[in-house]
């Protein structure tokens, strides 16, 4: 695809993205409550988006092993949930509706061009969607990778199982100073 | 536990009155002779004078009430409980974030606890430029001195980590000034974790000084407490409407408090206070409420050095450099500073993925990072952002980011990659989505003149908010007047950092202790006289 192609595909998915995300969400083709009494704003279909990036997105960063792997996965998502309610009623609001974008056929391949399911996708697929809504030059989706990495990265960072591979050792004096431990 | 939390103890032992209003059953109505809206910098010493003349004070916070027991230095836990947002607020359009307090004792909680006093051009250019009466350098100075006697700044007297040590040391390189950064505390441990909460109480915050005298005094503190409308009749604010809020930090319980006083203090920061005033329908003729908010918009650079750093220990700011800040008169001036960089901070900052991300974090432990705050609000092109409503009734900062400002946030980053390459840097990053890490300061040069000026593409943060309820004489230029008296409203007082017409060139705390002592004092003697 040359430049021009991505800037045309680029102008029809910069429309999608806020006209799509709002029929979903009108249709009722989005699930409106979490399915599960566990998670305050993440759906089951955000959930498997997320599951299906993270890798992606934290390739390198995250561990080989399967199960700590999934382990990591599972608690990032678990404060994405926390952080995302965290954000406010309004922010909560646009997450939401990026994430009916995403999970609604045809907004999603024509903004990310994963036409496949999230769960069925390609690492490939998943890296071309990231880079290229990081390179856009539309402002709308640098934003929207902007606020994707920033809670995978804050996520997984956050937790002391990412430290030994980036040198940090962990809060000083823990046995004077933590209270009471709020990661698990 | 071993340190002992200091507010948990005195609450009990010297019987404070403190209400979580998430807890409440029914709506209630609350009288005082004074109710102040916000226990940060200005709130904090505005309670602590009030209450110390006798008047009986009721404080009201819309965030929690942590104390050093909850402060254990947890990145998640603290971006998400003490900050506004989840620290995820950001301006209008998304493109720079806004990291600012919301807790007992405001943005003080978590700040790096740099102190400085108002520069003296600053001060003079209000007086100018702004018709600002009674804030020149010599009348500010006893309010200076006071403050930092209160609150034990001094600068920091042991040696700088390692991120503020390659600052010094680029400086040094370049014969450019630089100077030691007084600091807010009192038995600092040099950890690093201001920014979650001081877990020592070492942080001489509003949290453990002037929020815990006025509670001494008899003053009363209301948090999750969310100050929703102000009701104003025939030239006076009547009561204070608030809403309950949940202990989820986020959701109102349905429960209504009211708040009445002869006198009302506005002290919730340059975002909230302006979208109080709105939500309120403020009267507002010349429509000044929200205009000139302040940012000192900041950008960074990325150092991989040949020597561990251990960016994420030690006091976080020690050194600064003014060296670029009034130099020239056309060009728009920075601060040089440098920031802590924990997991959490530091892998956010980047915008990077995969093994791009991946390889770069590797390398935490050896990489300086150097941070510009430019200085805002002196210009013709940089006249601040502009604090409006959503639909819902949140304020939204709508900040723009002019020629003039790119200009000076390309400098900056020139500047600070040459000092961090004369320091002995290996490679730098101006942080920016189409710039990777360059092995000399030519290549760096070359990528800097360009990197696209672009919003979301270019990494853009602001720690301090200033202004949008600025002070001066002229009623159609300005929100107060320079006592901080609310110019549509005889009774309603703004005491904080939005009443500054510019932003500071410096950290901005101390400007609003030292704002908030000369004009709480002054509504002392008004209050007294009447």
């Amino acid at each position: 695809m040359d430049r021009r192609q991505f800037l045309k595909l680029g102008a029809a998915s910069s429309a999608v993205l806020t006209a799509t995300s709002l029929t979903a969400g009108l249709s009722g083709c989005s699930e409106s409550a979490p399915t599960n009494g566990k998670w305050q704003v993440l759906r089951e279909g955000d959930r498997t988006f997320l599951r299906a990036v993270a890798p992606v997105m934290l390739k390198g960063a995250l561990p080989e092993d399967t199960a700590a792997r999934q382990m990591g996965i599972d608690n990032m998502l678990v404060y994405i949930d926390t952080a995302i309610f965290n954000l406010g009623p309004h922010n909560t609001k646009q997450m939401k509706e990026l994430f009916d974008l995403l999970n609604f056929g045809l907004s999603r391949g024509l903004t990310t061009g994963v036409w496949s399911k999230w769960d069925k996708a390609s690492e490939d697929e998943i890296e071309n969607f990231l880079t290229r809504w990081r390179e856009s030059s539309l402002s709308l989706f640098n934003l929207a990778y902007n606020g994707i990495n920033k809670l995978m990265c804050a996520t997984w960072y956050g937790q002391p199982a990412s430290w030994d591979q980036i040198g940090y050792p962990g809060p000083l004096y823990p046995e004077l100073l933590i209270t009471k431990p709020t990661i698990s | 536990m071993a340190i002992a939390d200091i507010f948990k103890d005195r609450a009990k032992s010297e019987n404070w009155q403190l209400t979580d209003a998430g807890k409440l059953s029914q709506n209630m109505i609350v009288e005082a002779d004074v109710i102040i809206i916000g226990t940060g910098a200005g709130g904090g010493v505005s309670a602590e004078v009030l209450s110390q003349a006798g008047l009986k004070v009721v404080m009201i916070e819309e965030g929690g009430l942590f104390t050093s027991d909850n402060f254990n230095m947890d990145e998640l836990d603290a971006y998400g409980t003490l900050y506004q947002e989840g620290a995820g607020r950001a301006t209008k359009d998304g493109a720079i974030s806004i990291f600012q307090g919301r807790a007992v004792g405001g943005t003080t909680v978590v700040n790096w606890t740099s102190s400085f006093r108002t520069p003296t051009p600053t001060l003079d250019h209000w007086q100018k430029h702004h018709n600002v009466q009674g804030f020149s350098s010599d009348e500010m100075a006893p309010y200076f001195d006071q403050m930092e006697k209160r609150l034990n700044v001094s600068k920091w007297a042991m040696p700088p980590n390692a991120n503020n040590d390659i600052l010094k040391q680029g400086c040094q390189a370049h014969d450019w000034s630089w100077a030691v950064i007084p600091r807010n505390v009192k038995g600092c441990m040099d950890l690093g974790y201001c920014g979650m909460g001081c877990p020592a109480n070492a942080k001489q915050s509003m949290l453990v000084t002037t929020v815990p005298e006025a509670l001494k005094n008899d003053a009363q503190l209301y948090y999750r407490c969310s100050a929703e409308r102000l009701v104003f009749s025939d030239h006076k604010v009547d009561s204070v409407e608030c809403l309950a809020i949940g202990e989820d930090g986020h959701t109102p319980t349905g429960v209504k408090l009211t708040f009445k006083a002869p006198h009302i203090v506005l002290s919730g920061g340059a975002i909230n206070n302006p979208g109080l005033l709105l939500r309120s329908s403020a009267p507002d003729p010349h429509e000044r409420i929200g205009k000139r908010t302040m940012i000192h918009p900041v950008n960074a650079s990325l150092a991989r050095m040949d020597q561990t750093t251990n960016p994420f220990y030690g006091a976080p700011q020690s050194i600064y450099s003014d060296h670029f800040q009034w130099q020239t008169e056309g060009d728009m001036g920075f601060k040089l500073e440098v920031p802590p960089m924990q997991p959490v901070m530091g892998a956010q900052i980047m915008g990077l993925h995969g093994f791009k991300l991946a390889d770069t974090l590797k390398d935490l432990s050896s990489m300086q990072s150097t941070i510009a705050l430019m200085r805002d609000g002196f210009h013709e092109e940089s006249v601040g952002g502009t604090v409006e409503l959503d639909h819902g009734g949140k304020p939204v900062l709508d900040y723009p980011v002019t020629d003039y400002m790119w200009n000076g946030l390309r400098k900056a980053h020139s500047k600070m990659a040459e000092l961090q390459f004369a320091a002995g840097a290996k490679s730098v990053m101006p942080l920016h989505h189409d710039a990777t890490f360059y092995s000399n300061m030519k290549d760096c040069q070359q990528a800097i003149n360009t990197l696209p000026a672009e919003l979301h593409r270019h990494r853009l943060l602001t720690a301090h908010l200033m202004g949008g309820c600025s002070m001066g004489e002229d009623a159609k230029e300005s929100v107060v007047n320079s006592q901080g008296r609310f110019h549509q409203a005889d009774n309603l007082y703004v005491i904080d950092g939005s009443v500054f017409p510019t932003s500071i060139g410096a950290n901005p705390q101390l400007s609003i202790y030292a704002l908030a002592l000369k004009q709480a004092s002054a509504l002392v003697k008004t209050i007294k006289q009447a």
